[in-house]
């Protein structure tokens, strides 16, 4: 059996995957094979050479290309489609142009090898991230572990030191030197601040491991706002400080964890306290929304640094405004984000400049859908 | 230890596998990685074993694809798209996997030289990972330099070499040469599709080396080291 021409010019007419197209003397398709049609979506009896190639520059010639040996490589205008890649030859006829080419398959081919090597990478690369982050919250939950344990290790003797020292101070305290009592006040005083201390560390545990438990009950915010001023009314005085309630008549009694609004607005006045100039004053503004009580905490201090501002709510970092000598560990606002998040709200520096800073804190009235997640 | 399902679980698992591997293989010939995607979602929302997973469903796609690849049914490039979907698949397993308990065991996996097939060298590291190892995986064509390299840094218990492609094999007997040189008695795994033509005799004699036929031996292998708590013989 052997091909005669026929044969041949229909397989290139009907199936072969080849551009192969007849052009007129004055440059106009005469006729073109199936292929070539389906690459660019229809008949192409009477479109130039600029329809079927892509051509930016209008260069290409019939002429130029038949005059030229070696195949060139051109870009079908593929309809719908990113061109494709193909060599091409054109030879003149009598009267005529014939154009016929094949597809560029070697750039295909290294584009999807690199593809596929690219996926590869992505793949591995995924694969040690998330790796990576296993062993990071691995060593964060080893962490918080141990930050529990050791907290709840230190907050027994710490607590015992502080009481009995209390209770020497009442007991005995008229018998003892001044210098004395002023050694018994100091143990006490340190005591208080490790006791908050270790309290603050089991709190972040506790919230970092995703233990933070609320009990949602109805709660009167101004009495929130009277028992957090009164926990550092003592802190507030040693530091020569005075502290104001503007509360709303009409505050709202809000569905939160009394307990844990309390610590929030109290971390809030301590760390104004801290960073508040001897002789100022810090007021404490309670107001509301039908969706939102709101508290504002504005001191007088020397404002917050702006490239602490981001990061104020994380652990361990400090508003950096400190005027005396105190020891601040970047705790108590921690704290007070998460605590604030778990309700729903939001702790905010509403503004900050070297005359003071207002804190915002923001606690929706009623928790609605959220309180199973958070009494759960 | 690892908390792995009982053969009875397993078993009601494989069906739900079972049910729909049709589709899922049908999905992935069309090259629909959204569709894939879905599918290996809900087993993983099912709580279905990773393993089981990789095995009777990525794996065993993945040689019917293979096959019908040798038969001319489908293209290359369909394979080469199989295989880069269920890569970016086995991605969705990670969240699980590796959460598991550390054992404090580590192990270093690699394809040899010029091995450009990683999927299975993948796949003996993750369920490495599932059994709570620290599996570190060096992916495809890792020159044996980097490997002793990473070796050295990583002190591994073991080390897996896996080849896909006959041709690669003289690579895994370069690898295991240079591995042996310098650590006498670390334990080496070997396994993967090139076997099938031959290769095992090549290492029998060869102490601490282990051919590896299936995702099931080596959970096998690993289960043996882990009650043992020392290298499997």
């Amino acid at each position: 059996m052997s091909l005669d021409s026929d044969q041949i010019a229909d397989y290139i007419h009907d199936s072969a995957p080849l551009l192969f197209a007849v052009f007129d003397r004055e440059g106009r398709i005469q006729s073109a094979n199936r292929h070539t049609e389906q690459l660019l979506g229809g008949r192409l009896t009477g479109k130039t050479l600029q329809d079927l190639f892509v051509d930016f520059g209008g260069h290409l010639s019939l002429e130029a290309l038949a005059a030229t040996e070696a195949p060139q490589r051109l870009d079908v205008s593929v309809l719908g489609g990113l061109p494709e890649s193909y060599f091409v030859r054109v030879y003149a006829l009598d009267g005529s142009y014939l154009c016929i080419g094949h597809p560029d398959t070697d750039s295909p081919k290294q584009l999807a090898e690199q593809v596929l090597e690219l996926n590869r990478e992505v793949g591995n690369l995924a694969r040690e991230l998330a790796k990576s982050e296993a062993t990071l919250q691995h060593l964060n939950d080893l962490k918080n572990q141990f930050l529990g344990m050791a907290a709840h290790d230190l907050r027994g003797p710490t607590g015992v030191a502080m009481n009995y020292a209390e209770f020497i101070l009442d007991e005995a305290g008229s018998s003892l030197s001044n210098e004395h009592v002023g050694f018994l006040e100091t143990i006490i005083l340190t005591s208080q601040r490790m006791h908050q201390l270790v309290d603050s560390f089991l709190d972040l545990s506790m919230i970092e491991s995703g233990n933070l438990r609320l009990k949602l009950q109805p709660c009167d915010l101004g009495d929130v706002v009277h028992e957090s001023v009164r926990s550092n009314e003592r802190g507030a005085r040693q530091a020569g400080i005075t502290i104001v309630e503007e509360l709303d008549d009409t505050l709202p009694i809000i569905e939160a964890d009394d307990g844990k609004l309390i610590q929030v607005l109290s971390n809030v006045l301590s760390n104004g306290i801290k960073h508040s100039p001897e002789g100022s004053v810090i007021r404490v503004v309670g107001s509301h929304n039908e969706q939102t009580a709101i508290v504002r905490v504005i001191d007088q201090g020397s404002g917050i640094p702006e490239e602490l501002l981001q990061t104020i709510s994380q652990p361990f970092a400090t508003s950096g405004r400190s005027v005396r000598e105190e020891r601040s560990h970047g705790l108590g606002l921690a704290i007070a984000h998460k605590v604030l998040e778990a309700h729903g709200g939001k702790l905010e520096v509403e503004q900050t400049s070297t005359q003071g800073t207002t804190m915002l804190i923001r606690v929706p009235t009623r928790q609605g859908d959220r309180k199973e997640q958070v009494d759960a | 230890m690892t908390d792995l399902p009982t053969s009875a679980e397993l078993a009601v698992q494989r069906k739900r596998i079972e049910e729909i591997y049709e589709s899922y293989l049908a999905h992935l010939i069309r090259g629909s990685r959204q569709a894939c995607s879905e599918v290996v979602q809900t087993l993983l929302d099912e709580s279905i074993s990773i393993r089981l997973i990789y095995e009777d469903l990525f794996q065993r796609a993945l040689y019917r694809i293979g096959s019908l690849w040798e038969v001319h049914e489908i293209s290359v490039a369909t394979e080469h798209l199989a295989t880069a979907i269920t890569e970016s698949l086995m991605a969705l397993t990670y969240r699980v996997m590796f959460a598991r308990n550390p054992v404090h065991r580590s192990a270093v996996v690699a394809c040899t030289v010029n091995e450009h097939h990683q999927i299975g060298g993948k796949m003996v590291a993750d369920l490495l990972e599932m059994h709570g190892w620290d599996a570190y995986f060096l992916g495809a064509n890792t020159p044996i330099a980097d490997l002793l390299e990473m070796i050295e840094d990583k002190k591994p218990n073991l080390v897996g070499l896996s080849v896909s492609v006959y041709f690669s094999m003289p690579g895994l007997l370069d690898t295991v040469a240079a591995i042996r040189k310098l650590y006498l008695d670390l334990p080496i795994l070997i396994g993967g599709q090139a076997f099938r033509w031959g290769g095992k005799q090549l290492f029998e004699d060869a102490a601490n080396i282990t051919y590896i036929a299936s995702l099931h031996s080596l959970e096998e292998y690993v289960l043996q080291w882990e009650s043992s708590s020392r290298v499997p013989g």
